[in-house]
């Protein structure tokens, strides 16, 4: 969670501030000849004040690039980059006096509540979207790895319907290149999961086992590979359900276990496509934000420039 | 589902030791756009620097007069005055808007010679707003004076000097009367100086004598009809110039003589009225009249005549005393009554005066009203020649005995209906006092009566009442804001009825440029002028 507790400090600090600011405009807003202006003394306080605050916070990107850096922790420099950055458009509001200006002004005024939104979307994510991913996604892991262990359970699946099966009726059975991690697995070790109680009833000869190598090749398989269509059936758990029960009626016993196994390896094969959807409803915002930051901090440099000069 | 078994320990061996050193296509692209976003804007802003249009910098649109220069910065912002100078002072920093910048198109008079402070231009005159007229100014521009009314020493303040705005402390209007300022609502004290008669409530009697014949003449505009008859339309005399915003003066000739106020003096000359103009050109007039006459009448006796006006002529000789005893022949001279008459008079006077130096100085004596080139053409010092032809009695003579009478009317009923004799007569001719009808009452002030004219004119001046000339038919402040009001009415802005700078002062620019001036760097015209 990204506001708690410890951001109470914070907030009151900023409202504080902003009380201070609004005292500061409301008079010199309805008392000035001419109704507020950026180029007034006072406009030109809450301008370069609120540009500094924006730089501030602009600044939280490069702070991250040099995480061992002694200017602050991580977790302080986030919460001012909160705070201080939502302050600054209020000092920016004030400083425009509510209005948009000009073109170049106007540019900025749109890009900042653009990023202002973004931002705001983001911290709102951020507040729920952790929690929800720990509930739904047990088997959650790093995002980056999603693609290779997809390749990994494939082959997996590939391996353990082969063993029961026979050879698959497939061009290709060896996953594409991915590599292998975490050290305890050995190159072309195909089941990764921890070590199960064989049973020791012999298999029934593969032939038995067709309607499972039908449906795996048909269906299930595709369901493992990288690009999974949103809305195919093996992704709702009822229906995944309903298929391997199914399959379970037609198979004998000794094939059950492989059905389980199989029916595992679907789930994760789910988990994983859905974190990898909240990971980008999560994080997609940032491709708006960071970037549309990076213009407004440059457009603004150049409004401050000619502003003060003409 | 879940496998215990399947332990985290177990899923963490599927990951890769060093998947953190591969960029990942998330990062990768925030990067991207990271370097893209701030690249694209950068190129806005070199791509209109390219083609040198600095409108992407303005905080706003410039004033509707103003569009022309809208994308030349330079146009109006520039070193301060004085600078240029000083040697590297063009290329400072700094290119505020001086008030050089404005008077060189806009001279900006100052609004009183006794306030203490003159703002600077752009103090007032916010540009980059886009406003549609750049004198449309809040009140408190004016009020941060005028609240409390401070003026130069020695100076004492001409008006009220404690004014917040028209619907709050903003005083009664006031007129001239005299040399001293007179709010309308003291009725005792105010009052129309003006050296005239009139008499308000009998111009706007309902069947008023000659209205049909008025209406006959100008148009069924200048009358309105009652349901107890035709009534006079107060814009008859009260006539707008062309923008509909300010009243002309009345005039005697377009407004009073016809068909109502005519000059016509005695019933033997029919048709004939005297000039609306000084008693020495009324009587200059009437005697060249009646010399004329008298030639004329000794004319057609001699001659006699058939021409078509002989008899009318005869019959006005007969009744003036001077009758021919025999018919008149075909040709004989027309009546001074006539038109032909009068061409014929017309033409003799351009004669007599070509003739003489006096005349000739004048280029175009036909223009000047009858009685002044009569004078010029010095009808009474030609009137003894004409006696050669008289039958005993001199046309001055007779002429002396006719217009004692003449005047008398003229001068009592006619002129002193209207106008005010003066008590400091000299001479035999009486006069009269200049009307000193005041063409603007309230000469601190605009009003545009074209935007007013929805309304009655009797709703805001109460003419239908008034029976005295020093009735002054000024509307109140109170009946204005009866529109003007703070809510849920007409505007009550300061500058609704002022103006700041005074116009009387204000540099004419008519025609002082060429296009490719004006159109290349306005400001630079007034460096070099």
């Amino acid at each position: 969670m990204l506001l708690d507790g410890a951001q109470r400090r914070w907030l009151i600090g900023t409202a504080l501030a902003a009380v201070i600011a609004t005292a500061a405009y409301v008079p010199y807003a309805t008392g000035r000849l001419n109704g507020p202006s950026g180029g007034s003394w006072p406009g030109l306080t809450f301008g370069v004040v609120g540009f500094a605050l924006m730089l501030y916070a602009g600044a939280l990107g490069a702070r991250r690039k040099v995480p061992t850096w002694r200017v602050g922790r991580a977790t302080t420099w986030m919460k001012g980059h909160l705070w201080l950055g939502l302050f600054s458009y209020l000092l920016i509001l004030y400083h425009a006096g509510f209005g948009w200006g000009g073109t170049l002004t106007l540019a900025l005024m749109v890009l900042f509540t653009i990023v202002i939104a973004s931002g705001i979307y983001g911290v709102i994510l951020q507040q729920f979207m952790p929690r929800l991913m720990m509930d739904r996604l047990p088997l959650e892991t790093v995002y980056e790895q999603i693609d290779a262990i997809v390749g990994q359970l494939r082959g997996e699946a590939d391996a353990l319907v082969g063993s029961v099966a026979g050879p698959l009726p497939v061009a290709e059975l060896t996953p594409p290149d991915h590599r292998r991690g975490g050290g305890g697995l050995a190159p072309g070790e195909a089941l990764t999961r921890g070590p199960r109680p064989r049973s020791a009833a012999v298999l029934p000869p593969p032939s038995e086992a067709t309607p499972l190598r039908d449906a795996y090749v048909r269906e299930i398989r595709t369901y493992l590979s990288l690009d999974v269509p949103r809305n195919r059936r093996l992704g709702r758990r009822r229906e995944r359900d309903a298929l391997f029960a199914h399959l379970r009626t037609m198979l004998p016993t000794p094939f059950h276990e492989a059905l389980d196994e199989l029916n595992a390896i679907c789930e994760e094969r789910r988990q994983l496509a859905l974190q990898k959807r909240m990971h980008h409803w999560l994080h997609g915002w940032l491709l708006v934000h960071a970037p549309l930051s990076m213009a407004l901090l440059l457009l603004a440099a150049v409004h401050a420039i000619i502003s003060i000069r003409y | 589902m879940a496998d215990s078994r399947y332990t985290t320990k177990v899923r963490a061996k599927r990951i890769e030791l060093s998947y953190f050193r591969r960029s990942h296509p998330f990062r990768r692209w925030r990067l991207i756009l990271s370097i893209a976003a701030p690249v694209i804007a950068g190129g806005w802003l070199v791509g209109y620097a390219a083609f040198g249009d600095s409108r992407l910098y303005t905080s706003g649109p410039v004033a509707t007069a103003h569009t022309m220069f809208g994308t030349r910065c330079a146009d109006c912002h520039g070193p301060a005055s004085g600078t240029e100078e000083k040697p590297g002072a063009r290329e400072a920093f700094f290119v505020r808007v001086s008030d050089d910048a404005c008077t060189a198109c806009h001279r900006g008079p100052t609004h009183h010679e006794t306030q203490t402070f003159s703002p600077a231009c752009a103090t007032c005159h916010v540009e980059h707003k886009g406003h549609v007229v750049l004198a449309t100014l809040d009140d408190t521009h004016c009020t941060q004076c005028h609240r409390d009314l401070k003026t130069k020493p020695g100076d004492k303040p001409m008006f009220e000097t404690r004014i917040t705005g028209f619907t709050g402390t903003h005083p009664e209007f006031a007129v001239k009367v005299g040399d001293r300022r007179v709010r309308l609502d003291r009725t005792t004290e105010v009052k129309d100086t003006a050296n005239i008669q009139l008499n308000h409530q009998k111009h706007l009697k309902v069947g008023l004598k000659g209205l049909e014949q008025l209406r006959d003449l100008r148009g069924a505009n200048i009358v309105t009809q009652t349901a107890k008859g035709l009534q006079l339309s107060c814009s008859f005399c009260h006539e707008t110039d062309p923008s509909r915003a300010m009243i002309q003066p009345v005039s005697y000739a377009k407004h009073c003589g016809p068909a109502c106020h005519e000059l016509d003096f005695d019933g033997r000359f029919q048709g004939v009225a005297a000039p609306h103009d000084t008693p020495t050109i009324v009587h200059a007039f009437l005697r060249t009249l009646l010399i004329e006459t008298f030639e004329q009448c000794q004319s057609a006796g001699a001659a006699g005549g058939a021409a078509p006006g002989a008899n009318k002529l005869r019959a006005q000789c007969s009744d003036l005393g001077l009758a021919a005893k025999t018919e008149a022949p075909a040709g004989g001279a027309p009546a001074a009554s006539q038109p032909d008459g009068e061409e014929g008079r017309s033409r003799r006077m351009l004669r007599r005066g070509a003739a003489e130096t006096k005349e000739e100085e004048t280029p175009a004596p036909a223009e000047q009203p009858r009685g002044r080139r009569l004078l010029r053409g010095g009808a009474a010092e030609e009137a003894p020649q004409a006696e050669t032809k008289a039958t005993g009695r001199s046309p001055l003579t007779w002429a002396s005995g006719e217009i004692t009478g003449i005047e008398n009317i003229l001068f009592k009923q006619k002129c002193q209906f209207c106008h005010v004799k003066s008590d400091e007569t000299k001479g035999p001719l009486p006069q009269y006092l200049p009307t000193r009808i005041p063409v603007r009452w309230l000469p601190h002030s605009v009003f545009n009566h074209g935007v007013h004219r929805p309304i009655q004119c009797l709703e805001c001046h109460k003419a239908s009442t008034s029976t005295q000339t020093s009735d002054v038919l000024l509307p109140l402040a109170s009946v204005c804001r009866e529109c003007h009001r703070a809510v849920r009415g007409a505007r009550t802005g300061c500058v609704e009825c002022h103006v700041y700078h005074d116009k009387s002062q204000e540099t004419d620019l008519n025609g002082r440029r060429t296009i490719r001036q004006l159109a290349d760097h306005p400001t630079s015209m007034n460096q070099k002028r």
